[in-house]
């Protein structure tokens, strides 16, 4: 009994990232666009089954369910080499294509309407699985369709599949590009409540990192699309290695981010990843160990959450999870965790234990990699409340002039009153509250004192 | 005159020579003899006793053979094939000795007016040969030497500056060294243990006169350094750990110190037991299985070996370093054989993996799949069905994580031990998880490698990973409980319950941790290394053990403070994941003390767990107790809460 994993993919960042996903995963599992296995990989000891399912022709089908408002990305997979890869019947597209015009309210409104049609599709995969682990939603928080479908599918989810648990690949906006969302600050707040209250694990993926890392560690002036959402196919292929390469350890999703996450509202995680470069750089192969890995990993410039450096706030790591790939000496292993905490690379919380957990996880036959050693970080890290805060003072702006509030207002969901507008700026508040919380002592304590003057 | 002077010194009495209980000696008080010629003619009688006492000496034990073995005599009388060898090498020097008698007749029939002191003369070599000679059967019968033993005897005798003596003894040597490598060259090149009168250095031993034998030798055995493990050794670790699971085609050999000869180190007879041993091992194993994977493994330069070692037997001294040498090629030469049949033939690394994968967990993906499938099952005690269902309920979960070996899987069973006779009382019935076990079959030749007592060592190993790993799921379990409940806990209480299962997770996440990386990865990483870095089959198999013996030590399997500790932390995640899957949100009283009374249980046994890592910290001797200490103390907080647990 395999633990399934069900990947849902919503709206055009999310479809985009998605495919990246499918196709890296392809790659490492020596599975051809049509989904056929190629003869060199069908000796494997991979998983396949985690994240594919077999069809009566032998065909290789992600569980992957696509949807969109709007026909452009998926249009642009359905006339790909991996067209068809994806079960057809998965793909969901509406039927009048106008997309959610990046509004948050639209795409939650649509997806109320479309709840039957999406949930068949959800339910048909989720039957055939035999033991369903849980969804991986790929989406941005800022669209319309990631962020407000999204929103809506992530609390339905968490009402039809209360055990099941919930992971998403978050895309946050780029704060340094003038977007033509100017709605984004709405949009990410009501969807970041959603994300605090309905998933078990957020992974950040944020745009502005992406591109900084792009620019600045692969030397390229404007990054592509494509490049960067290479950065996040390879963040999300080798944070899923350990389900797909059977080893000792996180063989389950569960075993995977539970370790990280010690109390269930703080599960918004950072990524790293090292060595980077582009498939087009032929890298100058550096000797790397494992301690070299481990300590590039703790280094902010490798992170893939951009947080200003402040100093007065002193942020800590709750939690880290490095998952190492390649040729590697176990027993450095133990002298590297050493020689971090002797020159106290590392701040961690101080209301609990915590250190860093190191899995080492095989990686694919298939896919050559210029390096010996590479590694993922995953981190609950603090300091990633300072991009709530950032689209906390970047919702108040728009709030205080009442900016753009039509087009919200038209919809369902707002056509009474705008509370669901202060809700959720209050439960993001609260998160980061607590996350501050987190980085003193008396965090344990926190929660429970707040909630005794607030009664 | 003259001929009654021969026969006497040949050892015969008559008219002027008497003995009379004291040596051949002429009569006293005959008139036609001077008195100084009785003190000459006693010398002469003194040569002719010593020949008589060794003749007695020939007759006596050269024939000794058929007549007295294996009866009860035998334990006093001296016997062997050895023995037979030493008195034909007397023999033959007193061979000289008698033509020296036949010239001397010769001289006095040319030379009828020859003095007597012609005869002390010629004779004189040999006043100095016979007593030492005469020692050496004298210490033969009072020692009551035995089989190479008289190897020794004779041995030492020889070196001595007389050089008649030394050469004379250098025969006698050379006749017994016969014996002494055909034997040789049957045990090394045949593993055949050519002995009826047990008089080899190398002896099949029996239970109870090995204990005794292990005691003796094992001073010297431990000066072996850098040859590393013996046979012995791996005797001594197969008798006392499992006398019963020898098989009876396995006869246990041993170096028999007694018989061992001081000038062959015993160095060089660990090798000499080690190439008989394994010769012997494969040779017989083959006859027996239908298997038959090699050649016999020395046929090769078998008659290499075989002349190289004529050759050694010809010379006339021995050589220990030519006979080290030779030695140590065909140790090297059997030793690579083996290494090549166990390694490359029978692919070690692969069985190896296997068994990492199998017993130690390293298919994490099967054993999750298998605790989900056997969970009902062996949450109760075990009844008499139950292993047969879980060894299904295996398969099945083989067969869901696409493990499609199942020639591979027929290999492992698992085993439920019940604890039999616990009597009316049935105080704690076990779970059937406590009396779960993994056994796995091992075909030849890995057998020699895998033994039973090994498997069972890494069946303990497994039991306790395994039982990790189920606290482990049910924590994770938990979790899942407290991810349901996403809004801010409202009492105290709920805070300290959630507290006290991200407390059990991280210990036990980070025993896991520490047990798979730290440990078993990282010994597994050194023990292949060692495996390819060499082609002696002796180092790969102590190179094994280690891995073993190490697993064992740093999985804490030994320590009785630490594991029990350990398996006391277990069980309180068990019994918390129980409780809080069975309970609702809100705890009721009685839960809320059940919750109690665990937290503070938890909290005792990780105090003492912590208390037991910091202070044996610094200690040399036990470096994995501080890694393990790392992990759990990384960000210093236990060290900052002297061990308590903040809830």
């Amino acid at each position: 009994m395999p633990r399934e994993i069900i990947t849902l993919q919503l709206g055009q960042c999310g479809n985009q990232i998605g495919f990246e996903f499918w196709k890296q995963l392809c790659a490492e599992h020596g599975i051809s666009p049509e989904g056929m296995l190629e003869d060199y990989a069908t000796e494997g000891t991979d998983r396949k089954d985690v994240f594919f399912y077999q069809a009566d022709d032998d065909h290789y089908i992600p569980r992957s369910v696509l949807l969109d408002l709007e026909p452009r990305v998926i249009n642009t997979i359905m006339n790909s080499d991996y067209a068809k890869l994806y079960n057809p019947e998965n793909v969901y597209l509406s039927k009048h294509g106008g997309g959610a015009g990046n509004n948050w309210a639209s795409g939650y409104t649509q997806g109320e309407k479309l709840y039957e049609e999406v949930f068949d599709i959800i339910d048909r995969e989720a039957d055939g699985s035999d033991s369903l682990e849980g969804f991986v939603l790929c989406h941005s928080i800022a669209g319309g369709t990631g962020s407000g479908m999204g929103s809506y599918i992530l609390e339905r989810l968490n009402d039809r599949f209360p055990k099941k648990l919930i992971q998403t690949y978050s895309v946050f906006p780029n704060i340094e590009e003038v977007s033509d969302v100017v709605v984004q600050p709405y949009n990410s707040i009501l969807t970041l409540k959603r994300l605090t209250q309905n998933a078990d694990c957020v992974v950040v993926l944020d745009n502005t990192a992406l591109n900084r890392i792009a620019a600045d560690r692969l030397h390229i002036d404007t990054p592509t699309f494509g490049q960067v959402n290479q950065l996040v196919s390879t963040v999300m292929s080798t944070s899923t290695a350990t389900l797909r390469y059977p080893g000792y350890m996180n063989n389950d999703l569960i075993g995977l981010i539970a370790s990280l996450i010690p109390t269930p509202r703080l599960h918004f995680l950072m990524t790293g990843y090292t060595p980077l470069t582009t498939s087009s750089q032929v890298a100058s192969v550096r000797k790397t160990t494992v301690l070299d890995v481990m300590r590039r990993l703790l280094q902010p410039k490798n992170m893939m959450v951009s947080t200003p450096v402040q100093r007065q706030a002193n942020h800590c790591y709750i939690s880290i999870l490095n998952i190492i790939q390649g040729e590697v000496d176990p027993t450095q292993v133990h002298k590297s965790l050493q020689r971090i905490r002797e020159r106290k690379l590392a701040t961690f919380i101080p209301w609990g234990p915590a250190s860093i957990q190191v899995a080492l996880s095989r990686k694919s036959p298939y896919v050559q990699t210029s390096h010996r050693v590479s590694g993922l970080m995953l981190a609950n890290h603090t300091s990633i409340v300072s991009l709530f805060e950032r689209t906390l003072r970047q919702f108040d702006k728009l709030r205080k002039r009442e900016a753009f509030m039509d087009q919200f207002k038209k919809e369902r969901i707002f056509e009474d009153n705008l509370d669901e507008f202060d809700n959720s700026r209050e439960v993001l508040q609260q998160l980061v509250d607590e996350y501050h919380a987190a980085t003193t002592p008396g965090y344990l304590g926190w929660g429970t004192s707040q909630a005794a003057a607030s009664t | 005159m003259y001929h009654e002077i021969l026969l006497a010194l040949s050892g015969n009495t008559g008219g002027i020579f008497r003995d009379k209980g004291d040596g051949i000696k002429v009569i006293a008080d005959l008139p036609f003899i001077n008195p100084s010629e009785i003190s000459i003619l006693n010398e002469l009688g003194k040569l002719g006793t010593y020949y008589k006492h060794f003749q007695q000496f020939i007759t006596k034990y050269s024939n000794a053979l058929s007549v007295h073995h294996r009866t009860l005599k035998s334990e006093e009388d001296l016997h062997g094939l050895y023995l037979k060898a030493a008195c034909h090498g007397i023999d033959i020097v007193l061979q000289d000795y008698r033509q020296s008698l036949l010239s001397l007749e010769k001289d006095f029939i040319q030379d009828p007016y020859l003095p007597v002191s012609h005869l002390l003369c010629t004779l004189k070599e040999y006043e100095l040969l016979f007593p030492e000679l005469s020692a050496v059967t004298e210490q033969i019968k009072s020692h009551k030497a035995h089989g190479c033993y008289i190897l020794d005897i004779v041995q030492k005798r020889s070196i001595c500056g007389l050089p008649v003596v030394k050469q004379a003894f250098k025969r006698i040597l050379h006749v017994c060294h016969n014996v002494f490598y055909k034997q040789l060259c049957a045990w090394l090149l045949h593993g055949t243990l050519v002995d009826s009168y047990n008089e080899f250095i190398i002896q099949k031993i029996d239970e109870n006169s090995q204990t005794l034998t292990v005691s003796k030798t094992e001073q010297e055995e431990d000066d072996l350094g850098i040859m590393g493990i013996t046979g012995r050794q791996m005797q001594k670790a197969m008798t006392i750990s499992t006398p019963k699971y020898v098989q009876p085609k396995e006869h246990l050999y041993g170096i028999q110190a007694n018989l061992l000869p001081a000038y062959i180190p015993i160095r060089v007879a660990s090798k000499i037991l080690f190439v008989g041993e394994s010769v012997q091992m494969f040779e017989n194993e083959k006859q027996n299985s239908k298997n038959i994977v090699s050649d016999p493994i020395l046929r090769s330069r078998v008659e290499e070996f075989t002349k190289d070692l004529h050759e050694l037997s010809k010379q006339e001294e021995f050589n220990l370093m030519a006979f080290d040498k030779i030695i140590d090629k065909i140790r090297t030469f059997v030793a690579e054989r083996l290494w090549l049949l166990i390694v490359e033939e029978s692919d070690l690394r692969n069985q190896l993996k296997i068994i990492k994968d199998f017993f130690l967990l390293g298919r994490g993906e099967l054993y999750l799949a298998f605790i989900d499938q056997a969970q009902h099952l062996l949450s109760g005690p075990a009844t008499s069905t139950t292993q047969h269902d879980i060894n299904m309920a295996f398969q099945q979960a083989a067969r869901n994580v696409l493990l499609q070996n199942e020639s591979l899987l027929q290999k492992f069973q698992l085993t439920i031990t019940r604890k039999s006779g616990s009597g009316p009382t049935g105080s704690a019935v076990e779970t059937g998880w406590n009396c779960l076990g993994l056994q796995h079959t091992i075909h030849w030749p890995l057998h020699i490698f895998f033994t039973s007592a090994m498997l069972e060592k890494y069946n303990r190993i497994f039991k306790f990973l395994l039982a990790i790993k189920r606290a482990q799921l049910d924590i994770q379990s938990c979790w899942t409980i407290q991810m349901i409940h996403k809004q801010k806990p409202s009492h105290q209480e709920e805070m300290a319950k959630w507290q006290l299962r991200t407390h059990m997770g991280f210990l036990v996440d980070n025993l896991q941790y520490y047990l798979q990386v730290d440990v078993i990865e990282s010994q597994y990483g050194i023990l292949l290394d060692k495996i390819n870095s060499t082609r002696d089959f002796e180092a790969v198999k102590v190179a094994h053990e280690n891995f073993l013996s190490a697993l064992l030590a740093q999985s804490f399997v030994h320590m009785k403070s630490v594991s029990h500790c350990l398996r006391e932390i277990l069980d309180l995640c068990t019994a918390y994941s129980r409780l809080m899957t069975t309970s609702d949100i809100q705890l009721l009283p009685q839960q809320l003390q059940q919750l109690t009374d665990i937290a503070q249980k938890f909290q005792r046994q990780f105090n003492l767990l912590f208390k037991i890592l910091s202070s044996v910290k610094h200690h040399n001797a036990s470096p994995y107790l501080a890694q393990l200490l790392l992990r759990l103390d990384y960000n210093k907080y236990f060290t900052s809460t002297g061990g308590q647990i903040g809830i």
